[in-house]
């Protein structure tokens, strides 16, 4: 039996960012963003809906005078992340 | 990376791999950069020291190596400024708190053994001295050998596990043995004649050697990796 696809996670980008989040402890904004070669406004929009479920955590300081966004994967989003490995297993299996 | 509606289980599982994979090579890759800036200055501060002691013949510029972790921080700090940093991971954070044990144990090893050093030159007659001495640049290879082979292992750089071997065990062997001084003698006859040259040059050359094989080669290696 299939399980259902958690839909925040099932989307190229937030499960880019979610899964470079998954290895590391925390990330910083232009880290992500070479890294899944998104643009600055497209991961900025996806980053927010993360955040909105609670699956990451943002962090905005400072790095000197520069301004420094950092994101890191909550528990939940964690939760989420294990759960829709799981899911996506059920799919590999029947197939 | 465009939004994609129609994403299959394969191609998820495709992405969750490929950013766990982008994400273990951008630390393997900030590591490279680290170990190849660390080799090239330690190279750099022994042959400095090397020639200093060779035209002085003063081992007080030994003292010179407890800057090198300053010379690599802030040469490492200046090489990286205008990089995306490496994200902070278990990886990563495994690496520097191996590193950092080295530094603690080998600069602890070095004022020791040169203290120890001191003691026993004022306080035995000159054989007993040259017998009671301790070498801390063999311990040191050993040491650095050693990290070199954890960190391949936590990276999985097959490459950097067997340049730490052979640095670790290839540095401790040629200085216990004192290659370096038998092939100046080798090459020149009596090395009576050249000991000064020769002791205060030695652990410059094996560190420079050894740096190289141990951090400079491994590091141009994961540098490179694609």
């Amino acid at each position: 039996m299939f399980q259902p696809l958690d839909p925040l996670l099932h989307s190229e980008l937030r499960l880019a960012i979610m899964s470079l989040l998954i290895s590391s402890d925390e990330a910083e904004f232009p880290y992500i963003k070479e890294q899944t070669g998104a643009t600055a406004g497209n991961l900025s929009v996806q980053i927010d809906k993360l955040l909105a479920a609670g699956y990451i955590e943002v962090e905005k300081t400072f790095k000197g005078k520069r301004p420094c966004t950092l994101c890191r994967i909550s528990p939940q989003g964690r939760q989420a992340f294990v759960q829709y490995v799981e899911a996506l297993k059920s799919y590999l299996e029947v197939k | 990376m465009e939004e994609n509606k129609n994403l299959t289980a394969e191609r998820s599982l495709e992405i969750i791999a490929e950013q766990i994979e982008k994400s273990r090579k951008a630390v393997s890759k900030n590591v490279g950069q680290s170990l190849y800036v660390a080799g090239l200055c330690t190279i750099g501060t022994a042959l400095v020291i090397g020639i200093c002691t060779f035209l002085t013949n003063n081992n007080a510029y030994y003292l010179l190596y407890f800057a090198l972790p300053l010379i690599i921080y802030g040469v490492t700090r200046y090489v990286k400024r205008n990089q995306a940093p490496a994200p902070a991971s278990l990886f990563g954070t495994m690496v520097a708190k191996t590193w950092l044990t080295f530094a603690i144990f080998a600069l602890s090893f070095f004022v020791f053994a040169n203290l120890y050093d001191t003691l026993i030159i004022r306080t035995e007659s000159y054989d007993v001295a040259t017998r009671l001495m301790i070498s801390p640049f063999r311990t040191i290879l050993l040491l650095m050998g050693m990290c070199v082979t954890i960190t391949g292992y936590i990276l999985k750089s097959r490459w950097l596990v067997w340049c730490g071997i052979i640095g670790g065990i290839g540095g401790f062997i040629w200085e216990s043995f004192n290659v370096t001084g038998m092939l100046f003698a080798f090459s020149a006859g009596d090395i009576s004649n050249y000991c000064g040259v020769v002791n205060g040059l030695v652990p410059c050359i094996i560190i420079a050697i050894f740096a190289f094989i141990g951090l400079t080669l491994p590091g141009l290696m994961l540098k490179r990796q694609k």
